[in-house]
């Protein structure tokens, strides 16, 4: 009696150990992939980011022609683009990082500097011919003068305009070099009131990073990350300028008016808006009207354009670094830009290839506005790659929501904000 | 059997939870408290600061004041409301009204809906440009408001949100309120008691252990409310800061600035506060519960 | 217990007065239940007409309840937009595997504090009762760094591997119910030379069934709305349960409060299909919890 009790007590610990055992094998099974030993069984892993799984199914599409022309395979991690940080760190504390990751360009530094990405610079001068690559392509994935990073892409945010309503108002497209005043100008002109009530903005919400740019080649520190700027006469203006675009000519929405609609502009709530080659796509799609894209306007001699572009790192605990590297050196100077274009839009890196942009099956007719800047305008990616960039920028941006939100004057605002993050981040 | 045998079937057969006690609580809670002496990122190792993380917490910090200061409003009205507005529910349903069953779970099934689920529907409700809740009040002739984006609605707003769940506490009190034994009312009848009174020396009395235990329960889940402000504020507690909550502050401490030392600190100071609030809520109101006839 | 039973009012003799206030106070309380139904409704009518509303109709100010076109096809966009259909079975799996476990270990340890006064009973039970107050932030960081240790984030293991270890609630709840079954069945079964684990077996867990039920619901539904645990853990989007994946919805491109809310409904929809296959029990439960402690 004694015993069958005790067998049966013991097979059933045993049965529940067991399940648990097979579910911890479930669960991890997938994610393996880090210590295959024969090399045609290799699978290298890339952390990406993308909001919806058609996204991450076109970038798939485009590593699988990398399996076709090399036998490595390769599999997506995909986080949402605000956990990708997050769970970057997550994935670095218990030694998981695929091998190779998209990053973010204000955390940049931040990772570079806590060790985690793989240092490039030999690879790159043995491996590479730099000149193929489009001025300060590179640039983007450099820190401290060092190749930390490829670019897969390289471009700049642009304005889209809805050239339906730009008819309606009776107005001509802009000039490419339009200014800031002309800027507002439309906006007031494209802006609709119907009982009182905004039915249509002349602009979505206007980033600050790009604002600042146009106002003062800054955005919160100087480009080097050593000075906090954002107090400075020109960039305060910027600021107040985004503050009057909502609170003063109610051409931008408040937050309230913009919370719950994620594109104003395919929904046809904004005639224009901030907008990027990635987004070309997208508004093709659902857009029900005529649109086109036009460059951020400038203010004077200091302004700068936006850039954008995705750098790629390969990650200090990858366990196949020579295939890691092959496969980045295939997406950043191979075959792996042409199919990036094709398949998600992605602007190339290569002089050769940049201007194939313009003949995407979804680019606007001014889309050769943006190969012009690339070409030929100042530009900077908005962050400054220092350790605490990152931290800074959403201080700053939370506390440039808050002077929009609450009307409040930029100046002194900003005056106290810069003093408290020049005394925590040490910085002039 | 002998008792030396019922103790060791005794242990036997509450292994799991005794092994889960010492791995997931008893182990985790010393190994929390050291990490809280620590300055630690989760990568590489863990640097010992002493006691600086608490210093820090109550003299460097606003947001850690911020977060308790949101946490405390929105528990000390949250709470109440809610235990008020499931007692009258209970009270409505227990006044022999047909169709109960039907009754009932249209006021309980709201506390079932998940609580992403839940606030992406209020979170479409409470829109201040085009939600239903504004367009009621604009046609009533009400003032209307930005209810999650005001910094003085959206701690009230996310109270209002946790109301439509008032149906779980309301089961319980049901259940309470008819085990009271009817003679007790008839009693107080024929001495010439009003309702008033009757609820107030009847009812409230013999269903004080359910209100007592939906008190503490209530508070405990009050103060670690997450959730919803991460749903509503995605994960950043705004508009300024006005639901960042302290949990929602501990979880952006441990996981997004992957400072496990303070995160840690704050569970601490987390648990004696719950710690202390509970004592003093036996302390209180312990005495004054009935705890019905029941052998246990 | 049925609880929808109401015990018969047997008094007859009132007086008129009396009898016409009762009648006013009836009128009263269904017009408040009516009114209060409608409040309560509410927001589950705006989520399913929402759930069938042309994006456009969504935005429109003054909102109306009702599409003026039923666009059913924000239900299959649901599954273009996210991966829906993964988030799904990862919750399904997670649930199961939690349900089970918890089941498991919930039953057998509520008998050895039900049945079982063993040495040291009292305390390890106040241990016990008291867990249950205390908060799971408190562990949340070491718990994670030891799973982070043993390269178990971004798998279901961190999710599911504490239900085998028993919760307290629902080993409380398992045990009252332990408590009002006869002891003399299981006496009768000792002199038929059971042992302890046939008692358990053979005559406590058929003899059970309800609450076995209540707690199998309560933790299904407790895993199904996790949303901290899913994410601290989970990285990797395919690996997301549901909780965590219809949050994407909102920061995608595409306007999609449609997409958006029929989303909701299917997640809610299991949890009220739970409620109503087992209502009878689950009530019952969370009312034995709350009422006799």
């Amino acid at each position: 009696m004694k015993k069958s009790f005790g067998l049966k007590l013991a097979s059933l610990a045993m049965l529940s150990l067991g399940l648990v055992a097979a579910l911890a094998g479930c669960g991890s099974g997938s994610s393996k992939g880090g210590t295959t030993e024969k090399k045609e069984d290799v699978t290298l892993r890339i952390y990406t980011w993308n909001q919806d799984p058609s996204g991450a199914k076109r970038e798939q599409a485009i590593f699988d022609e990398f399996t076709k022309d090399t036998g490595i395979k390769v599999k997506q991690v995909v986080a949402p683009w605000d956990k990708y940080v997050d769970k970057f760190m997550t994935m670095a504390s218990s030694n998981t990082l695929p091998d190779l990751t998209w990053i973010q360009t204000a955390s940049f530094a931040t990772i570079q500097k806590k060790g985690l990405l793989m240092d490039l610079d030999s690879y790159v001068k043995k491996n590479i011919d730099t000149d193929k690559f489009l001025p300060s392509a590179l640039k983007i994935g450099q820190i401290d003068g060092k190749q930390w990073a490829l670019p897969r892409d390289m471009s700049a945010q642009q304005l889209s305009i809805n050239t339906d309503m730009l008819k309606e108002a009776g107005l001509s497209m802009p000039k490419n070099d339009w200014t800031m005043d002309e800027f507002l100008d439309y906006a007031k002109k494209l802006t609709k009131v119907e009982n009182g009530k905004t039915t249509v903005f002349g602009i979505d919400n206007f980033y600050l990073s790009p604002l600042l740019l146009a106002y003062s080649g800054n955005n919160i520190t100087n480009p080097a990350g050593t000075k906090i700027t954002i107090d400075q006469k020109n960039d305060v203006a910027g600021v107040q300028f985004a503050s009057d675009l909502v609170n003063k000519y109610h051409v931008s929405p408040t937050s309230a008016q913009a919370q719950g609609i994620s594109n104003m502009f395919v929904a046809e709530k904004s005639a224009m808006a901030i907008c990027g080659p990635w987004d070309w796509q997208n508004i093709s799609e659902n857009a029900k009207f005529n649109w086109d894209v036009i460059p951020m306007p400038t203010v004077n001699s200091s302004s700068v354009q936006p850039q954008a572009g995705l750098p790629i790192g390969v990650t200090s605990q990858t366990k196949h670094k020579k295939e890691a590297l092959q496969f980045l050196k295939w997406l950043s100077a191979g075959r792996g830009q042409k199919l990036q274009m094709k398949g998600v839009g992605s602007v190339p890196v290569l002089k050769s290839q940049v201007n194939d942009v313009t003949k995407t099956e979804f680019a606007p007719k001014n889309a050769s506005s943006l190969v012009d800047i690339l070409e030929h305008s100042k530009m900077w990616i908005a962050a400054a790659y220092t350790e605490d960039y990152a931290e800074i920028q959403t201080k700053a941006n939370n506390e440039v929501s808050n002077i929009i939100l609450k009307n409040l004057d930029a100046k002194t605002d900003l005056k106290k904000l810069a003093k408290s993050l020049r005394s925590e981040y040490n910085l002039k | 059997m002998s008792r030396k045998r019922t103790t060791l079937l005794f242990y036997l057969f509450i292994s799991p939870w005794l092994l889960g006690f010492f791995i997931f609580t008893a182990g985790p809670m010393i190994y929390s408290l050291f990490i809280s002496l620590t300055d630690f990122s989760g990568i590489g190792s863990a640097k010992f600061v002493g006691l600086a993380n608490y210093a820090k917490m109550f003299t460097g910090d606003p947001l850690f004041w911020k977060s308790l200061w949101n946490t405390f409003v929105y528990t000390i009205f949250g709470v109440p409301l809610g235990l008020i507005a499931g007692y009258l529910l209970a009270l409505l349903l227990n006044t022999k009204v047909k169709g109960l069953g039907v009754w009932r779970t249209i006021f309980y099934l709201p506390s079932l809906v998940p609580a992403v689920a839940s606030s992406l529907l209020w979170l479409l409700i409470f829109q201040p440009d085009f939600g239903v809740a504004n367009a009621i009040l604009r046609w009533a002739n009400l003032p209307t408001s930005n209810w999650l984006l005001s910094e003085a609605m959206s701690k009230p707003t996310l109270i209002i949100m946790s109301l439509w769940g008032a149906g779980g506490g309301m089961i319980i009190y049901l259940a309470g309120l008819q085990d009271v034994p009817t003679s007790l009312y008839e009693a107080a009848e024929l001495d010439g008691a009003g309702p008033l009174r009757k609820f107030f020396t009847i009812t409230i009395p013999m269903t004080s252990n359910v209100i007592f235990f939906n008190l503490i329960m209530g508070l405990i889940g009050s103060f670690q409310v997450f959730t919803q402000a991460y749903v509503v504020s995605n994960g950043k507690g705004g508009p300024n800061n006005s639901t960042l909550f302290y949990v929602l502050y501990l979880y952006s401490n441990a996981f997004s600035y992957f400072k496990m030392g303070y995160a840690s600190a704050l569970a601490w100071i987390l648990f004696l506060i719950i710690l202390v609030v509970t004592v003093i809520q036996f302390k209180f109101f312990g005495n004054k519960v009935y705890y019905g006839d029941s052998t246990n | 217990m049925d609880i929808s039973k109401v015990p018969e009012n047997t008094r007859k003799k009132k007086s008129r007065s009396i009898k016409q206030g009762r009648k006013w106070s009836k009128i009263i309380s269904y017009l408040l239940l009516i009114i209060l139904s409608v409040v309560f409704l509410f927001p589950f009518l705006w989520l399913v007409f929402t759930a069938v509303k042309p994006e456009r109709e969504v935005l429109t100010f003054p909102p109306r309840m009702f599409p003026s076109v039923w666009k059913w096809s924000n239900y299959p966009e649901v599954f273009k937009l996210i991966d829906f259909g993964q988030y799904y079975l990862n919750s399904i799996f997670v649930s199961l595997i939690g349900v089970f476990g918890t089941v498991l270990s919930s039953t057998l340890v509520a008998f050895g504090f039900a049945r079982l006064k063993g040495a040291g009973h009292g305390i390890w039970f106040a241990l016990l009762l008291a867990t249950m107050m205390l908060p799971s932030q408190v562990t949340m960081i070491p718990v994670y760094l030891i799973y982070s240790k043993l390269k178990l984030v971004n798998t279901f293991v961190p999710l599911t591997l504490g239900a085998f270890f028993g919760s307290a609630y629902y080993i409380f709840l398992q045990r009252q119910f332990f408590l009002t079954i006869p002891k003399s069945l299981e006496e009768s079964a000792r002199l038929d030379g059971a042992n302890t684990f046939q008692i358990f077996a053979k005559i406590m867990l058929p003899l059970s069934v309800p609450s076995v039920i209540t707690v199998a619901l309560l933790t299904f539904m407790g895993f199904w709305n996790d949303f901290m645990n899913p994410l601290i853990y989970l990285n990797d989007q395919s690996k997301y349960t549901l909780a965590l994946g219809i949050m994407q919805l909102q920061g995608s491109h595409v306007v999609a409060w449609g997409p958006l809310m029929a989303a909701s409904v299917m997640v809610i929809v299991p949890v009220i299909i739970t409620f109503f296959v087992g209502q009878k029990y689950f009530i019952q439960g969370i009312a034995t919890t709350g009422s006799k402690e």
